[in-house]
């Protein structure tokens, strides 16, 4: 498979360290139902057969952590930018 | 070139000479003497790639050799270059230069580069990284791995291509780049 990089352009997922859903969002520690949220932050995950927005970390080339919209169907790759950009969006 | 290599020690270099097979296509490979720096801009990179301008670079925030006065800058990473040059002083002209919006750190002690050439070279590169070569224009670099090792790489002119390694990767790359090359044979100068 190969992912195309911001930066580096496309690359063979061999470069690259998945590091799983870009979905989340770290919950407001001050809430009144805090530690239920974060356990859901932290250990829930959903596995979504179609299209799905993850993070990939570009070990071997920029190492910088890139926010991938893949089907995970088809690996089929529909848009590709820098996590931080991802997260001011 | 099998044998040399059979009892060869993992952590010892390959020996300088003739390795593989002996053909007119064979690639030769030397070490270049070079200092080498990380250059990392803060947020500020406009500014940083403007500064460039003093050390008679147009730098490139890409993929990309950028060539001044007597230095070389390697975009490794966005807002980050590898800087090689054959002067010494290389860190505090750096520092001088892009300080505060950019950080130096001295790398020459822990890198290697190495030259390669010959009419065989595109079709060892070719086993050696995961890269599209056939798209790689004079001038493009590439930070990637190689046989596990990481590497940066670019096409130096027509003929030439240049790598970065680890000092202590040396003996593993010589070793995976003489393996590469053993059907084309392999002239290493040390």
């Amino acid at each position: 498979m190969l992912i195309p990089c911001p930066y580096c352009g496309a690359r063979d997922a061999e470069e690259f360290s998945y590091r799983g859903d870009a979905t989340p969002v770290r919950p407001d520690a001050a809430a009144p139902d805090a530690a239920e949220q974060f356990h859901d932050y932290v250990y829930l995950r959903d596995n979504p057969a179609g299209a799905f927005r993850e993070l990939w970390y570009h070990s071997a080339g920029c190492r910088r952590w890139v926010e991938v919209e893949r089907d995970t169907l088809t690996h089929a790759i529909t848009a590709t930018r820098f996590a931080a950009e991802g997260r001011r969006a | 070139m099998a044998d040399v290599l059979a009892v060869l020690p993992l952590g010892k270099p390959l020996p300088p000479g003739l390795h593989g097979a002996e053909t007119f296509e064979r690639v030769a490979l030397c070490r270049l003497p070079a200092d080498a720096c990380a250059l990392v801009a803060g947020r500020d990179r406009e500014t940083v790639i403007a500064k460039a301008k003093a050390l008679g670079a147009t730098l490139c925030d890409g993929p990309r050799r950028s060539a001044g006065d007597n230095v070389a800058f390697i975009g490794t990473g966005p807002g980050r270059w590898l800087v090689l040059s054959q002067e010494s002083g290389l860190f505090t002209r750096l520092d001088k230069t892009f300080a505060p919006e950019a950080s130096v750190f001295a790398q020459g002690g822990g890198l290697v580069v190495l030259e390669a050439s010959g009419p065989a070279l595109p079709a060892v590169l070719a086993k050696l990284v995961p890269l599209d070569l056939e798209k790689f224009a004079l001038g493009d670099a590439a930070t990637t791995t190689a046989a596990h090792i990481n590497l940066t790489l670019w096409r130096h002119d027509e003929n030439h291509w240049r790598f970065v390694v680890g000092r202590s990767f040396l003996a593993a790359f010589l070793r995976a780049f003489a393996c590469a090359a053993a059907e084309y044979g392999l002239d290493w100068a040390g």
